[in-house]
């Protein structure tokens, strides 16, 4: 019987509207039912609406309202736990029709998600400089480097970072948006946790972006090396490194 | 400053009879908090609970548990660096003990793990459902209340207090909504689920005024039939207006100042039960310490003074 009644009962939760009746056959009060039911949807929205503080202010909080609860509505949580609900709103924001024209969104809220990560991810030693300094040449070519756990890249064909670092301050409806101009073209982000309690946001320069997206995709250090020399001719790799491991970029590695 | 409770479930537990399991509840005296207030820990204020020089004057603290079930970075670590010196409380909202389905194995471990970091002085959880399928509903949603409900939530208070091994407290919920179903009331179905279970409760006496003013439970008679060492902590929050006209309802927010009719069953509260932890809960539209502090100030003088009557 509870099972029954649950399954009732929260078929309509997601899907209840303001004034709606409570559903057949549970026999319970409407009124009742749509407090619960609006909790619902607001508090899961406001979840989401904590992680997205700048989509939010790009597009006004009505707008943003509208697009959170539908994703909330399409992708409820499956867990109890909400640290890890809204990682899958950036690729939600890239379909959303209504902000169709506002193709920097998505990545503005990728953004947003990577320093959530940067935040919760587990504690875990980054890049030891020391002992990669001790490898072998031939060793190093071949060594697969890989970003740490709390590290993430977001590319962007926009200047996301520009329209995220802009848009930090909430100013109240008054204050006038700051103009960022889109020729100013792609970027490369990288979101990290540099100390235990802290979330860094770095644009990253050609070579860097060129270095670290070769690692993600599990390339060796010889060729990432490589891709950063292409982008940048004087790319001078132990200075990066340095500033790499000092954003805690970068994983330790097991050789 | 902290004083971890642990206690242990014996090797030879009978477990056809859950009520052997677990070492009855621990009086308030043992933790040491009865007299004291407490706050809930928010975010925004952690920094001011690490700062060395001018710690913030509060006894204890309560955590909601889901928010630090990431077992490492920045919310951890400072969780753990404030258990170092305030005793702290681990509140559960998202645990289901209400579900038919049973425990969700991954939250439970979750649990498990924060309380073994942190230590609690308390573990609380709450007589609710909110997970049904592969879904969660972030909302503590309301149960008929029928023998079939008190085996279900039994069997769940049992698991998780073998997992923690150690009793738990039990918040009664606020009110909404009541199901022809029900063959008992709420007070009678609590005080059995203390019975079956050994676990304790946590009295919202905010919880109990809205469902008082929503269902019509008689807050008086309630106070009088739940048996005073049972309770082992008490909250505090406020509430805004709402429904309809017609239908008036209270509503649950966390987003307001204590009002002036839960101070007065609040003192109800203590007169019946004597003193107990008492925490102040307000994590929606979260005010300055300072507000916080306050409110913890008040329900301190009220405390003090059923002590001293």
């Amino acid at each position: 019987m509870l099972l029954q009644l649950q399954r009732t009962f929260a078929a309509r939760l997601l899907e209840w509207k303001e004034k709606g009746p409570s559903p057949d056959r549970l026999r319970v009060d409407a009124l009742g039912f749509g407090v619960h039911a609006n909790n619902t949807r607001v508090s899961l929205r406001i979840a989401v609406e904590n992680v997205y503080p700048v989509t939010r202010r790009l597009v006004g909080a009505d707008f943003f309202t509208a697009m959170a609860e539908q994703f909330v509505a399409s992708h409820p949580p499956n867990h109890g736990w909400l640290s890890a609900y809204g990682a899958d709103f950036a690729d939600f924001v890239a379909q959303y029709r209504p902000a169709a024209d506002l193709g920097y969104l998505a990545d503005v809220a990728r953004i947003e998600w990577a320093r959530v990560r940067a935040a919760n991810a587990p504690d875990a030693p980054g890049l030891d400089l020391i002992a990669l300094a001790r490898m072998e040449t031939e060793a190093l070519e071949g060594l697969p480097l890989s970003l740490h756990v709390a590290a993430s890249l977001v590319s962007s064909p926009f200047p996301a970072f520009d329209i995220w670092r802009a848009h930090q301050r909430n100013g109240g409806d008054d204050e006038q948006l700051p103009q960022i101009d889109l020729a100013i073209g792609p970027q490369t982000i990288l979101v990290s946790r540099p100390a235990a309690l802290e979330v860094g946001v770095a644009l990253l320069g050609s070579g860097d972006a060129a270095f670290l997206s070769m690692l993600s995709e599990h390339s060796p250090f010889g060729a990432a090396y490589q891709a950063a020399v292409l982008e940048e001719a004087d790319y001078d790799l132990a200075s990066r490194l340095g500033d790499l491991a000092r954003m805690r970029a970068l994983a330790t590695f097991i050789v | 400053m902290k004083r971890p409770i642990v206690e242990t479930i014996g090797m030879e537990s009978n477990h056809r009879n859950p009520c052997a399991v677990h070492e009855r509840l621990r009086g308030p005296t043992v933790l040491g908090l009865e007299n004291s207030v407490g706050i809930g820990l928010r975010t925004s204020h952690c920094e001011r609970f690490l700062d060395q020089n001018t710690p913030p004057p509060v006894i204890w603290l309560e955590v909601l548990a889901e928010n630090y079930f990431d077992r490492g970075g920045i919310r951890h670590k400072m969780l753990s660096m404030i258990a170092e010196r305030y005793p702290i409380s681990v509140h559960g909202v998202a645990l289901s003990l209400g579900s038919p389905e049973g425990l969700d194995t991954e939250h439970l471990e979750h649990l498990a793990s924060l309380v073994a970091d942190v230590g609690p002085c308390l573990v609380s959880e709450h007589l609710a459902w909110s997970r049904s399928g592969e879904v969660y509903y972030n909302e503590l949603l309301p149960l008929p209340l029928t023998d079939e409900t008190l085996d279900v939530v039994s069997a769940n208070i049992d698991r998780t207090q073998d997992r923690l091994g150690r009793t738990i407290l039990v918040e009664n919920p606020s009110g909404y909504l009541e199901f022809e179903q029900s063959t008992m009331g709420e007070a009678t179905f609590l005080t059995r689920l203390t019975e079956r279970t050994g676990c304790g409760l946590l009295l919202d006496v905010n919880n109990l005024l809205i469902s008082g003013f929503n269902l019509g439970i008689d807050t008086t008679e309630w106070l009088a039939a739940v048996p005073a060492d049972v309770i082992g902590e008490i909250h505090l929050a406020g509430h805004e207006h709402g429904g309809t006209a017609d239908h008036p309802l209270l509503i649950d927010t966390h987003g307001a100042a204590v009002t002036d009719e839960v101070w007065a069953l609040y003192a109800a509260a203590l007169n019946r039960f004597g003193p107990r932890p008492t925490m102040i809960e307000w994590d929606s539209d979260v005010p300055s310490l300072e507000m916080l502090l306050e409110e913890a100030a008040r329900a301190q003088r009220i405390m003090d003074r059923v002590l001293v009557a």
